[in-house]
């Protein structure tokens, strides 16, 4: 009978053309919002780092004077940076925990190939070698730099595949090099990755959550005092102090970097806290630190960034906003359903005389439903994909675009929304009485 | 055939309660042609749509082909309709939208037969009513009495035992309602019950009982020479 249904339901919605479209216009504006804000939430709320997102922690230390109870993200009081003499001490704590430091800078690069632009900028970032790993940094060819180099810092670069094609003008480009950093400094390329751009970047969220490009390079971290590179971020500080070089930079107490610590089970966690105490109140007895509750801090990735609030209270309150407005589409079209419906009562009437039951004119108009429901969800996922394609140009991004799941869901949620709006309509069309309609025609 | 034992219908609003039928007795014989007359709102109606299961009833008893139509649910009550009765109304109440084929297809849809016995039913049907020819045609392309012709068709597909026809020829010509009669009378000639309302005494007197209806309640019986 689905067949007969749905030949019956083709038939009708053509009947009734201006209906039948505004009904679908109703269902697929309501989806195209809803689905438009639903996967930009969804894309924010995507913890990239997956199942290593409970073993990497980010590292906070309450490292400024007495007077800022209330920085930091949570009002917990803690920054989400750290100075680089922190990091610096950190790194070279007696831990045999993978961990890296990190800051980005911008650089400028050189192509080695003719016919391209001779220089570009590119994002860089100091890392140490545990990043790739603990980051899950595709290897294409070549790999980390040695742990000497992590130790000593050398002129070695990892860096992205797009970026090795750019300048050499091909992929695997290990062990050749490139002038990049004022003209003048010479690289020797120790490995190239498949192009890594989290959404949301969450690795460093000082910066921005969601960039356009990821790292076209990384360097040792340990050459950030030879290289003197300014960051590519926020640098805040509790109290000012001059700064005018890099130099400068690096010895002041302002926070402009960042620590990742991996921790693979709960007494290296309790173990590592012990430490940040332990350090946070010799820091503060070697007067770095002037705080009254010396302490620091780990996060795991799914806690950072729900810290950060990557996803802010608007993004839920406009999912809401969204839903609630596929709910009035949905009223509206259950009352054009009922204005479709009701001219198809002597119809009914002469069917159920002809021995159709109550639930097969209710299945017959569902089915019905159920076509201009599809239709709708059709029509909102391109508005959808309209609308995504509008964030992305408005926020710079490339997060948010309609993936399988998201498309089965939309035709899903329009089907299930159009056939709960369809139970009222149908209802009343089977339960009305044959007898009324077909004498009086 | 069919049994009614006191039926009684009101239909109620919350200032009036109307009585359509007042204790309704009336058993109609396997075979039979019984006309029904009476004045308007006398309830014919009524009784017609209680006999054809399209409405219920307040209390008595209905007996269709010895089944107590009282204890069955919607699904039942659709099945023993489809299976049991064919339904001919004064507006003929065709599909305008379904071309006669598929006017005539309708109750053999929801009788669950195969698509070869339905081709084969409704090609029997419209060539029986001599309209065979015409099955692509719309309702809208016939004469009324060649859609009364078709809606005959579809009453007969089924192979219905019980007939139910409301004033079958009101809104035909004489020709035409003639026709129509004719036509009803062969089918009652091949053993199908049929129960008409009329308004025509003339076609009254061509049926073997005829039963008045006033005030719900059936007020006289006539019989007549076609009688078995």
């Amino acid at each position: 009978m689905l067949v007969y249904y749905s030949k019956l339901a083709w038939r009708h919605i053509l009947q009734t053309p201006v209906l039948s479209l505004l009904i679908v216009m109703a269902i697929a504006l309501g989806i195209g919002a809803s689905m438009t804000m639903i996967s930009y939430y969804k894309a924010m709320a995507h913890n990239p780092a997956e199942e290593r997102s409970d073993s990497l922690f980010a590292v906070q230390l309450a490292a400024y004077g007495n007077d800022m109870e209330e920085w930091g993200r949570d009002s917990d009081g803690l920054p989400i940076q750290l100075t680089h003499q922190d990091v610096k001490n950190l790194r070279e704590a007696e831990l045999s925990f993978p961990r890296t430091g990190m800051y980005q800078f911008m650089t400028v690069v050189t192509s080695q190939r003719e016919g391209v632009a001779p220089s570009n900028d590119y994002a860089g970032r100091f890392v140490d070698r545990d990043f790739f790993n603990m980051f899950d940094v595709k290897f294409l060819y070549g790999e980390p730099w040695s742990a000497q180099v992590d130790k000593e810092g050398d002129k070695h670069a990892v860096i992205s595949k797009s970026l090795s094609e750019w300048i050499f003008g091909e992929a695997n480009s290990v062990g050749k090099t490139f002038v990049m950093i004022d003209g003048e400094m010479l690289f020797t390329v120790v490995g190239v990755y498949e192009d890594f751009n989290p959404q949301p970047a969450y690795y460093d969220l000082s910066t921005s959550y969601f960039p356009g490009e990821g790292p076209g390079v990384f360097l040792p971290y340990s050459s950030v005092d030879t290289l003197g590179r300014f960051p590519m971020g926020n640098i805040s500080g509790w109290f000012p102090e001059e700064v005018n070089s890099h130099a400068d930079l690096m010895k002041s107490e302002y926070v402009w970097q960042v620590f990742w610590v991996k921790l693979d089970n709960e007494e290296q966690r309790e173990q590592y806290r012990a430490f940040l105490k332990a350090y946070s109140e010799e820091q503060n007895k070697l007067g770095r630190f002037q705080n009254p509750n010396p302490r620091g801090d780990i996060k795991d990735v799914k806690t950072w960034l729900e810290y950060n609030e990557v996803i802010n209270e608007d993004n839920k309150v406009m999912v809401g906003l969204s839903l609630l407005f596929l709910l009035v589409c949905l009223v509206n079209a259950v009352g054009l359903l009922l204005a479709k419906f009701l001219r198809k009562m002597n119809e009914a009437g002469i069917r159920r005389a002809l021995g159709a039951s109550k639930r097969q004119i209710f299945s017959q108009y569902l089915v019905e439903v159920g076509m201009l429901g599809v239709l709708g969800g059709l029509l909102g996922l391109i508005l959808a994909a309209f609308g995504l394609w509008a964030v992305r140009e408005l926020y710079e991004t490339d997060i948010a675009r309609l993936d399988p799941t998201l498309f089965m869901g939309a035709l899903a949620l329009s089907l299930f929304a159009s056939l709960l709006t369809g139970i009222l309509p149908a209802l009343r069309v089977c339960n009305s009485n044959p007898s009324l309609f077909l004498k009086a025609q | 055939m069919l049994r009614m034992n006191k039926i009684s219908k009101v239909f109620s609003t919350d200032l009036i309660e109307t009585h359509a039928l007042r204790e309704f007795d009336l058993s109609v014989a396997e075979g039979e042609f019984v006309t029904v007359t009476g004045p308007s709102g006398s309830g014919k109606t009524t009784f017609l749509n209680i006999a054809g299961l399209l409405e219920t009833f307040n209390s008595g008893e209905y007996f269709l082909d010895g089944e107590d139509v009282a204890s069955l649910n919607d699904r039942q009550r659709s099945q023993l309709r489809n299976q049991k009765i064919g339904f001919i109304f004064q507006s003929f109440n065709l599909i305008p939208d379904l071309d006669l084929f598929d006017n005539v297809d309708v109750p053999l849809r929801y009788r669950g037969f195969s698509s070869t016995e339905r081709k084969d039913r409704i090609n029997y049907a419209l060539e029986r009513v001599g309209l065979a020819a015409r099955a692509k045609h719309l309702p809208s392309q016939l004469s009324g009495g060649q859609q009364q012709r078709v809606a005959i068709a579809r009453a007969l597909a089924g192979e219905p035992r019980f007939l139910l026809a409301d004033e079958p020829t009101g809104n035909l010509d004489s020709l035409m309602a003639r026709q129509v009669m004719e036509l009803l009378e062969e089918i009652n000639s091949e053993g199908t019950t049929i129960v008409m309302v009329t308004h025509d005494p003339d076609l009254a007197r061509r049926s073997q009982r005829n039963i008045q209806i006033i005030d719900g309640q059936v007020s006289d019986q006539q019989m007549f020479a076609q009688a078995v």
